[in-house]
C-alpha cells in the first residue's frame, strides 16, 4: 500500500479517535439511553465535546508531568473512552433494574418508557427529544423536499469550500505556520507548550493538532491541519442548523440558515478563507460559541414563559419516572455540558471568549427585562437547575482546571490591558455600516437586519407576530447580533480595544440566522400582515416573483463572492523552493547560528521555523514595512536595517547584537545589497531564495 | 423514511462528503509540496556554507538535464565542466582548492544561470 494512502487511513482513524469518540462516549454517560438528543445532534456535538475532553485529559497530563507520547496519548484517550463506556453500561443496567418493578405494574414496555423524552411542551410542540415525535411533528423529521434540499445545500457548501481549498490547501498561510510550530513543538517535546510567555497563543488551538500528529504520524507539511479546521468549519455550520431548529422550532428557518451560512459566502471570512489561512482560534471559536449557546438553550429552554412547566406536588429528586425530575435532570445535564463547552472555549480562543462573555452580559439583563413580570417564576424554575451538584460541580472543576491545573497564557493583566480600554488606533475604533456590509455580504446584511426588525416587532406588536416574543432563544439571537454590532461599530462604548474587523467577522453567524428568519417570515404564506395572512392580501404571482427575486438577490452576490476568491494554483513552485532552502539551512547550521529571513517577499516564510524548531522567534523576521512605521507601536528596527542596508552602521551594530550570520531573502528584491559586501558569502541560490552567510 | 433513517442518512452523507473532499485535498497538497510535480526549478549551494570547502551541490527539479559549471577565482577560471543531472536528482561536485580571494561558482543550464561564491 502506498505510504500516502496508509498515512491518510491513519489520519482518519486518529481523527475519529481524538475528535469524535471521547465526546460520543461522554454523551453516553451523561444521557445514557435518554433521547434528549437526536442522532444528528449527537453526531454534531460529539466533536466539540471530544475536543474539550481531550484538552482536559492533556491538562491533567501536564499537571502530573506525564509525557505526551504516542502511547500515552492513545492510553489517555482510550482510558477516558473506556471509563465512559463502562459508566454508561453501569448506569443503563441500574436504570433497567430500577424500572423493572414499575414496568411490571404499569405494563409499559421498555421501548415506550425509553421513548419518553423531556416533557417540556412549548406552544403545543412537544420537545423533539421524544421518540413519540417521530411523526410529522418531530423537528428532525423532514419532508422529502426538505431532506433533498438539506443534502443539496450540504453538497453545495462542501463543493464550494473544496474547490476553493484546492488552490489554497498547501502549507503556506502565515497564521497556520505559526500555529503549527506550537503543535509540532508539543509533539516533539512531549509536553504542552508555555508559549515563551506570549499571550497570543492558546493551548486549545494546538492540542488536537499535536495529538493527531503524534498518534497518526501525520506530517505538519501535509493538508492535515487545514483538513481538521475544515471539518470544524463544517461542524460550526451544522451546529447553527440544530441551534436554529431548536430555537425557532421551524425546519424551514433551519434549512435557510444552512443556505445563508453554508452555501452562500462559503469562502469569505470566517469560512474557507479562515480555514486555509489557519485562523484556528476563530474557526474553533465559531464552532464552540454556537455549541455553547445550543447547550445553554437546551438547558434553560424551560424558562420560556410559553412552556408549561410541570410542577411536582412534591419534587422527588431526580426520579426519572417523575416528569419534573426528568426535565430537571436533562436541564442540569445540558447546563453542565454548556459550562464544560464554555471552559473549552476559554481554553481555545480569547477573542471568541471575550465576545461570548459580552453576549451573555447583554443577554441576561435583556431576557430579564422582557420577562420582568414573570421574573419570580423564572428564578424559581432556574434555581433547582443552576444550584445542583452536577452544574456546580462542573463549574468548580472548570475553575480548578483554569486557575490551578493549567491556566491559559492570556490570563494576565498585560494581556487584558491590550484588549480592554479606550481604542485609539483607527483599526480599532469601529467599523462603518458599509464595512460590515462588505464583511458579511449585502444579502445577509440586509436580510439579517430585516430579521432583527421582525424580532423587535414581536416585542412591540406581539399579537401581529409571533406569540413567543419572550422566548429565550430569540433573546439569545438578538443579544448575539446586537452585542456584535456594538462591539464592532462602537467598541469604545464597551471599552473594547481589539481590531474591529476581527469582531466584524463574527457577525456573519447571527446575521445568517436572522436572514433565514427574515426570508421565512416574509415569504411564509401563513405569515400575517396587519391581521390577515399575507397570502390573502398579495396576489400569488407577485408573491412568487418577489420570492424569486429575493433568492436571486441572495444567491448572486453570495456565489459571486466565492467565485471571486478563487486563487489560481501556481503548483507550489515558490513554496517548495522556500522549503528546500530551509531544509538545507536547518541541516547545515547549528544552534549558535542566527538566521534572519524576510516576510515581505518570501512565500510560506512562517513555515521556515518548523524546519528548525529552535524557538518560536527563530528565525528573526523582517516584517511588513508598514509595521516599522506604526507610531503607536514602535518596534525594533534591526530586522529592517539588516536586510535593507546591511552595510550601514546601524546594521553592523544590529548584526553584532543579534548574532545574525545567515540571511534568507528573495533574489529579485534583496540580493544586490549583500552581493556588494565582502563580508557576505552567497551560499545557496534557487529561483526564489538566496542565502547569505556573514563571516 | 423515518426520522432515524433520515438523520442517519444525513450523517452518512456528511461523512462521505467530507471523506471525498479531504481525500481530494490531501492529494492536491501532496502534489503541491512535491518538489518535482509540475515544477521546474534548480538550485546550487555549497555543501558546507560556513567552512572553507568549495564543494557544491547542483539539485535539479527541472526538465533540463545538462548543466555546465565554471569555478572562478576572481576573474581567473579554475575549473570548467559539464554534468548531466536527471530531474529529482542532485550531484555534489568539488575537489577544487583555493586559499584566498573571491571564489565564484557559476552554473548554467540552457539560458538560465546561477552563481554562488565565497570570500576566502
Amino acid at each position: 500500500m502506498p505510504d500516502s494512502i496508509l498515512s491518510q487511513i491513519l489520519f482518519y482513524i486518529s481523527a475519529a479517535f481524538v475528535l469524535f469518540l471521547p465526546g460520543y462516549f461522554l454523551l453516553g454517560v451523561v444521557f445514557k439511553k435518554n433521547n434528549a438528543l437526536e442522532p444528528l445532534e449527537k453526531f454534531i456535538v460529539s466533536f466539540g465535546l471530544s475536543i474539550v475532553s481531550v484538552d482536559f485529559i492533556f491538562f491533567l497530563y501536564s499537571r502530573l508531568n506525564i509525557p505526551i507520547t504516542q502511547t500515552s496519548a492513545i492510553v489517555g484517550i482510550g482510558v477516558f473512552v473506556l471509563i465512559c463506556f463502562i459508566l454508561a453500561g453501569v448506569s443503563r443496567r441500574g436504570l433497567r433494574q430500577a424500572a423493572e418493578p414499575s414496568e411490571s405494574l404499569s405494563g409499559d414496555s421498555d421501548k415506550e418508557r425509553r421513548s419518553s423524552g423531556t416533557l417540556i411542551r412549548m406552544s403545543g410542540i412537544r420537545s423533539a427529544g421524544s421518540r413519540r415525535d417521530s411523526g410529522v411533528n418531530n423537528l428532525f423529521h423532514f419532508s422529502k423536499n426538505q431532506f433533498i434540499l438539506i443534502l443539496l445545500l450540504l453538497f453545495l457548501t462542501v463543493f464550494i469550500k473544496t474547490a476553493y481549498l484546492s488552490g489554497t490547501i498547501a502549507p503556506t498561510a502565515t497564521d497556520m505556520g505559526h500555529h503549527m510550530y506550537w503543535a509540532k513543538w508539543l509533539a516533539q517535546n512531549h509536553q504542552l507548550p508555555t508559549y515563551e510567555g506570549m499571550p497570543d497563543f492558546i493551548i486549545g488551538e494546538h492540542i488536537i493538532f499535536g495529538v493527531i500528529s503524534l498518534i497518526s504520524g501525520a506530517d505538519f507539511f501535509s493538508a492535515f491541519p487545514a483538513i481538521v479546521l475544515y471539518l470544524i468549519n463544517i461542524l460550526s455550520i451544522l451546529t447553527v442548523f440544530i441551534l436554529v431548529l431548536r430555537i425557532f422550532k421551524n425546519k424551514t428557518v433551519a434549512i435557510l440558515s444552512l443556505f445563508f451560512l453554508g452555501a452562500l459566502y462559503a469562502v469569505s471570512s470566517p469560512q474557507a478563507k479562515f480555514v486555509s489561512g489557519g485562523v484556528i482560534g476563530n474557526v474553533m471559536g465559531n464552532y464552540f460559541m454556537p455549541l455553547a449557546f445550543y447547550f445553554y438553550y437546551r438547558a434553560l429552554e424551560f424558562l420560556n414563559v410559553g412552556v408549561q412547566f410541570i410542577e411536582p406536588e412534591k419534587p422527588k429528586g431526580l426520579d426519572k419516572s417523575n416528569p419534573y425530575g426528568k426535565s430537571l435532570c436533562d436541564s442540569r445535564k445540558f447546563l453542565s455540558l454548556a459550562i464544560f463547552t464554555t471552559f473549552g472555549l476559554f481554553y481555545t480562543h480569547h477573542l471568541t471568549s471575550f465576545i461570548f462573555l459580552f453576549v451573555l452580559l447583554f443577554f441576561v439583563p435583556f431576557f430579564i427585562l422582557i420577562n420582568f413580570k414573570n421574573i419570580k417564576e423564572i428564578l424559581n424554575r432556574a434555581r433547582p437547575v443552576v444550584f445542583s451538584p452536577a452544574v456546580i460541580g462542573t463549574f468548580v472543576l472548570g475553575l480548578v482546571f483554569f486557575f490551578f491545573i493549567f491556566t491559559p497564557t492570556y490570563v494576565n493583566p498585560e494581556a487584558v490591558d491590550t484588549a480592554v480600554g479606550t481604542a485609539v488606533k483607527s483599526t480599532r475604533t469601529g467599523l462603518t455600516l458599509e464595512n460590515i456590509k462588505l464583511t458579511v455580504g449585502e444579502p445577509r446584511f440586509v436580510l439579517g437586519l430585516i430579521g432583527l426588525l421582525f424580532l423587535v416587532l414581536t416585542y412591540l406588536y406581539p399579537r401581529e407576530f409571533d406569540k413567543d416574543r419572550k422566548n429565550l432563544g430569540y433573546a439569545l439571537i438578538v443579544s448575539w447580533l446586537v452585542t456584535l454590532f456594538i462591539m464592532s461599530m462602537k467598541p469604545n462604548w464597551l471599552f473594547v480595544d481589539i481590531p474591529s474587523a476581527r469582531i466584524g467577522n463574527y457577525l456573519s453567524y447571527p446575521l445568517a440566522i436572522l436572514s433565514a428568519y427574515a426570508l421565512y417570515c416574509t415569504f411564509n404564506s401563513n405569515s400575517k400582515l396587519f391581521g390577515e395572512k399575507i397570502s390573502s392580501r398579495v396576489p400569488q404571482a407577485l408573491f412568487s416573483g418577489a420570492l424569486l427575486l429575493f433568492v436571486i438577490f441572495s444567491f448572486a452576490p453570495g456565489l459571486d463572492d466565492s467565485a471571486g476568491a478563487f486563487k489560481t494554483q501556481n503548483a507550489g513552485e515558490e513554496t517548495v523552493q522556500t522549503f528546500s532552502a530551509s531544509k538545507y539551512l536547518a541541516e547545515k547550521s547549528s544552534v549558535s547560528n542566527m538566521l534572519l529571513k524576510d516576510h515581505n517577499y518570501i512565500t510560506a516564510d512562517s513555515w521556515i521555523k518548523l524546519f528548525f524548531m529552535r524557538e518560536y522567534k527563530y528565525p528573526l523576521s523582517r516584517g511588513y514595512f508598514k509595521r516599522y512605521e506604526d507610531p503607536l507601536n514602535p518596534r525594533e528596527m534591526c530586522t529592517l536595517w539588516m536586510i535593507g542596508s546591511p552595510a550601514s552602521a546601524d546594521s553592523q551594530k544590529c548584526f553584532s547584537e543579534t548574532g545574525v550570520n545567515f540571511v534568507m531573502v528573495n533574489p529579485r528584491y534583496d540580493s544586490a545589497q549583500f552581493q556588494k559586501l565582502d563580508e557576505f558569502d552567497e551560499v545557496y541560490v534557487n529561483d526564489e531564495i538566496n542565502i547569505f552567510y556573514r563571516k | 423514511m423515518t426520522t432515524g433513517v433520515q438523520q442517519r442518512n444525513i450523517i452518512i452523507f456528511v461523512i462521505v462528503l467530507f471523506l471525498a473532499s479531504s481525500i481530494w485535498l490531501f492529494s492536491v497538497a501532496e502534489k503541491y509540496t512535491d518538489p518535482d510535480y509540475q515544477k521546474s526549478w534548480w538550485a546550487v549551494y555549497f555543501a558546507d556554507p560556513k567552512g572553507g570547502s568549495l564543494d557544491f551541490v547542483i539539485e535539479n527539479h527541472s526538465d533540463k538535464t545538462d548543466f555546465h559549471y565554471v569555478i572562478l577565482s576572481g576573474n581567473q577560471k579554475l575549473k570548467e565542466d559539464s554534468v548531466k543531472i536527471e530531474k529529482g536528482s542532485q550531484i555534489e561536485l568539488g575537489s577544487t582548492q583555493a586559499d584566498s580571494g573571491k571564489i565564484t561558482i557559476q552554473v548554467s543550464s540552457e539560458e538560465e544561470k546561477k552563481e554562488i561564491y565565497k570570500n576566502l
